[in-house]
């Protein structure tokens, strides 16, 4: 299996409410082995023993996780790099620095579990649009289950243990990427991004970029995992996020009824950028993305919008650097300028503009 | 953005007064929250001590730890840390002041002091009211040996890049070109990181 999807897009992944504005929610628990070293001050020997014995334990009570064959060690930095671009893996897994590390996931391929990535385990679970209750139930029985044959790290004062503190506690964290096109043209942003600091939240770009919030996506999640239960912080989330819905869409309102040429040129633009540049960077590649999506919720320019173009995640997903980079021989050494043209070639042809190869 | 009193730690604690129209901020780090009782340029005519005794009312009522208690436990300058090592993992406190990162589970009680600080920072308090794991000993069969050699990987893979180096030098004097050659190859693997066993 080698998808070219979000884990969310999967059929079997489970679909929720906040459409258009949420586009998917990801929950991850962080869970160390007792009377085990944790990866960063391990020797080979403990990591790989730890690694064979979460493997032997997994293979046992959830048969369903699977390792994928392509992902086979070592693994290239680029193919590296594609897996956290699709949220396969975290970037701290994919540093690779830890012997024995391993990821298995479901038939359904949106629940992962990470071996020996900075943490002995990580089981992540993720849903189109808001999903919470269903990802944490799922979650919770995976970890109840894990939890009766591998002893849990724990204490009873600082909770579920990690080598990272700031994954102590419930060791649940609970991530959402918004697409926020509404608040950002209304120059309504920044209040909110204040907002988020003060509520203990992190907030950051899907992808690596200078411009830190390309495409008008924004990923945010809980730094807090101690001092509440986990019904406690799902609540909490929810409740924001869904207050983050209603101002966005509140924020789409507004702009197109004060501003209308204001938020067509913005779709337009957008639309005539991927149809007809002969080179691309993520982050413009990203914002025209936007520009089409905001396109589709409002039924704007459905005339430039080809009938077969893939789903907007998928593209999303396309034009990625580590992405781009597979479509080359050699994809570790490839220049951004080669990156940026391939994306454009790659975005004609989905667009079949005039100028398409 | 750095603590307005000892311009050292980072402020964590953001205090916004508005007394007849004129707004005074304050940015404070945990420790000179803790201490209280300051007589600053950077205060500006506030009232710290009396800020500090309401804020700490509506913390106590959250069942949060006040910040005298968190002050007491805080050396005055962070980079004076005393010298603590696990006495499971070998963890020491500059391992932790470098990456951040704990060697193992024992560590949270071995750096209990400096970990606070750092607790508070990150979540809404430093006690887990969450779920409880459920293993059962009986039912498990699986354990997994205790520290081994005491090494981490970095050291291992030091050891073993000197040791390399010591024997391409002596196989190049040899003039065994082909051993030198597959030594280089293993000492270049190492170097970019990738052997993963």
């Amino acid at each position: 299996m080698k998808p070219l999807s979000f884990p969310w897009s999967s059929a079997d992944a489970p679909r929720g409410n906040g459409d258009p504005v949420v586009l998917a929610s990801v929950l991850r628990l962080y869970r160390n082995l007792h009377d085990a070293p944790f990866p960063e001050r391990a020797g080979k020997a403990e990591q790989l023993a730890v690694s064979e014995t979460v493997s032997l334990t997994l293979e046992q009570l959830l048969p369903g996780f699977c390792e994928i064959p392509e992902f086979a060690v070592p693994v290239p930095k680029n193919e590296c790099a594609c897996m956290v671009e699709q949220r396969l893996v975290t970037p701290d897994f994919a540093k690779m620095r830890f012997c024995g590390q391993k990821v298995r996931f479901s038939s359904a391929g949106n629940e992962s579990i990470q071996i020996n990535g900075g943490d002995h385990l990580v089981l992540s679970a993720c849903g189109a649009g808001l999903t919470l209750p269903v990802l944490w139930e799922r979650l919770n029985t995976m970890d109840d289950l894990l939890s009766k044959k591998l002893h849990f790290a724990f204490h009873p004062k600082y909770g579920y243990l990690s080598p990272d503190p700031e994954n102590a506690g419930t060791g649940l964290e609970i991530s959402l990427i918004l697409h926020l096109p509404g608040l950002a043209l209304m120059d309504e942003i920044k209040p909110m991004l204040t907002a988020f600091l003060r509520l203990g939240l992190k907030c950051y770009g899907i992808s690596d970029a200078e411009n830190k919030f390309p495409g008008n996506i924004y990923v945010i999640s809980n730094r807090s995992k101690m001092g509440e239960t986990e019904a406690q912080l799902l609540a909490r989330l929810e409740k924001t996020v869904l207050h983050i819905v209603d101002e966005e869409l509140d924020a789409r309102e507004r702009l197109f009824r004060k501003t209308p040429m204001k938020a067509e040129d913005f779709c337009y633009r957008s639309l005539a950028v991927l149809t007809h540049a002969r080179m691309i960077s993520t982050v413009e590649a990203l914002n025209a993305l936007s520009g089409l999506k905001l396109a589709q919720d409002r039924s704007i320019a459905q005339e430039l919008i080809p009938a077969d173009l893939p789903r907007w995640d998928d593209l999303l997903l396309q034009v990625m650097p580590g992405h781009v980079a597979a479509k080359f021989p050699d994809p570790e050494v490839v220049t951004k300028e080669q990156r940026a043209v391939c994306r454009a070639e790659i975005l004609r042809r989905f667009f079949g503009g005039k100028s398409a190869l | 953005m750095l603590c307005q009193i000892c311009n050292k730690n980072t402020a964590t604690i953001h205090i916004q007064e508005v007394v007849n129209g004129k707004k005074q901020s304050l940015h404070l780090c945990l420790t000179c929250a803790g201490k209280r009782s300051f007589d600053h340029a950077a205060l500006d005519g506030m009232d710290l001590a009396e800020l500090m005794n309401s804020l700490e009312q509506s913390i106590s009522e959250m069942g949060l730890i006040p910040f005298k208690e968190i002050g007491k436990s805080m050396p005055d300058d962070a980079a004076t840390l005393p010298d603590l090592q696990c006495s499971s993992c070998s963890w020491t406190s500059a391992q932790f002041a470098k990456t951040g990162k704990l060697g193992c589970e024992n560590c949270y009680e071995v750096f209990a002091d400096f970990l606070l600080p750092k607790l508070l920072e990150y979540h809404r308090s430093a006690v887990h009211t969450g779920k409880l794991p459920e293993f059962d000993p009986a039912g498990s069969r699986f354990s997994i040996p205790k520290i081994l050699s005491g090494k981490t990987v970095a050291d291992e893979e030091e050891t073993e890049l000197a040791a390399l180096e010591r024997d391409l030098k002596q196989s190049i004097l040899r003039e065994e070109y082909e051993l030198a050659a597959q030594i280089r190859d293993r000492i270049n693997v190492l170097r970019a990181g990738k052997d993963n066993c």
